[in-house]
């Protein structure tokens, strides 16, 4: 059994001196494990998360681990190594993917949208592409934030609010009565442009964060990524 | 067939870093045949470093003494502390008698898969050192992993508010190496860290 796909590599676990347990998002095979030989201690390990290439999986069975083999691509950990803001991003991105994605279950939506991101850290804005990146997560997962009608009237005008139950627009008349049980409709969510202030920005990783963990991590009883976190602190001591 | 004892000794050798159930045997075996020039000794020698080995509670070496040899050196340089991963990370910088100052372990990188975060670490100590002791430079020589250099990030961060010069090492082509074979993250690095040659 072998198959050979193009792949991110979104998690590595040392092996013994000379392997990783590499998981990988592949664009047709979803998210797949395997060993992966990574020579020794001496020349290091060319295989970090981040890391885009062919991959050539073989094993006997489908449900074996398999031994990995990847022609490298691109290594963006080497190219943004010297700007925490956008190595954060890599490794939050990646711990998402980690997290959330299921086995074997193809996601070539998830696997472009991670591709796009990690070629929009070399523009000046790689944060709203990566707001963009978890809100088109969270609709690939089946929890999409519904931003262009409201929820109670229907309209597209005036759309202030954000309900945190249902993920969903709510128009200024219907609203106002439970502002203080809904989210302010940040900014960007309604124009996605590159003047957007960072106070907005964090606002929204708060929301994607909010349905991230209520929709997604808290029912598996999972962990957010550290990395979210020390992004989220990253961009407030930038502000 | 082994008896329960001898039994038991391989399968604690085999627990060791880079040994498995069949070198366990190997060198439970060779200790057996060298009873008195080797089992003693090493027996010896694992009760007296048991007995007698601490943690340096300034920097985290393992020493006889706190604090350890290092930070009780006069000899050794007050104005730069190295901040490294591990005790292995002291031993081969300490190998190289590159080195003057003193050290900080932090006890690992940021990582949540090892459940490694910023309280688990000897952050805030390190923190406390450097407003106490003053140096003027700390040198961060951490992995050149993304958990790695995310520390370091993490560091320069918490460090900014000191009057400190924050380095870190350098990434690139190793002593020997030959471009041809190395991968592409290291040339990438290599190559943007390039520095000038004085004529």
């Amino acid at each position: 059994m072998n198959w050979e796909d193009e792949s991110l590599i979104i998690h590595t676990k040392p092996y013994k001196d000379s392997h990783t347990i590499l998981t990988l998002l592949t664009k047709s095979n979803g998210k797949r494990i395997g060993l992966a030989r990574t020579s020794n201690k001496k020349t290091g390990n060319p295989f970090q998360v981040g890391t885009i290439g062919q991959a050539h999986w073989r094993a006997r069975l489908a449900d074996h681990l398999g031994t990995i083999n990847i022609d490298v691509t691109d290594v963006p950990f080497a190219k943004h190594m010297g700007d925490p803001l956008r190595l954060l991003i890599i490794q939050s991105m990646c711990g998402l993917l980690h997290e959330l994605i299921l086995e074997h279950d193809p996601h070539p939506q998830t696997f472009a949208d991670a591709l796009t991101l990690l070629q929009h850290l070399h523009g000046s804005n790689p944060l709203q592409s990566y707001i963009k990146f978890e809100m088109n997560m969270l609709k690939e997962l089946g929890f999409a934030l519904t931003l262009t009608h409201c929820a109670a009237t229907g309209s597209r005008e005036q759309l202030t609010y954000l309900s945190p139950k249902s993920g969903q627009a709510v128009c200024n008349s219907a609203g106002t009565p439970f502002a203080d049980k809904l989210f302010r409709m940040p900014q960007f969510f309604k124009e996605p442009n590159s003047d957007t202030p960072t106070e907005d920005l964090i606002f929204c990783l708060n929301i994607t964060g909010y349905f991230l963990e209520k929709c997604l991590f808290l029912p598996a009883h999972k962990k957010f990524p550290l990395a979210r976190d020390l992004l989220i602190k990253k961009i407030g001591s930038l502000s | 067939m082994q008896s329960a004892e001898l039994q038991h000794l391989i399968q604690l050798l085999a627990k060791l870093p880079g040994l498995g159930p069949r070198s366990g045997r190997r060198a439970a075996l060779h200790l057996v045949k060298n009873k008195q020039t080797l089992m003693h000794s090493l027996m010896v020698s694992l009760k007296e470093v048991y007995d007698k080995l601490l943690s340096c509670s300034t920097c985290g070496n393992l020493d006889t003494s706190d604090p350890c040899g290092i930070c009780t050196d006069p000899r050794r340089e007050n104005s730069s502390i190295c901040v490294i991963e591990s005790v292995a990370d002291l031993w081969a910088l300490e190998r190289t008698s590159s080195f003057k100052g003193k050290y900080h372990i932090l006890g690992g990188v940021l990582s949540i898969q090892q459940g490694n975060t910023p309280d688990k670490l000897t952050i805030q100590t390190l923190v406390d050192r450097v407003a106490a002791e003053k140096p003027q430079e700390v040198i961060l020589a951490l992995s050149a992993t993304p958990e790695g250099v995310t520390t370091t990030h993490y560091l320069v961060d918490a460090l900014k508010s000191y009057p400190v010069t924050v380095t870190g090492i350098a990434h690139g082509v190793p002593i020997g190496g030959e471009l041809d074979y190395l991968d592409d993250g290291t040339i990438y690095a290599a190559l943007k860290e390039r520095r000038p040659y004085s004529s």
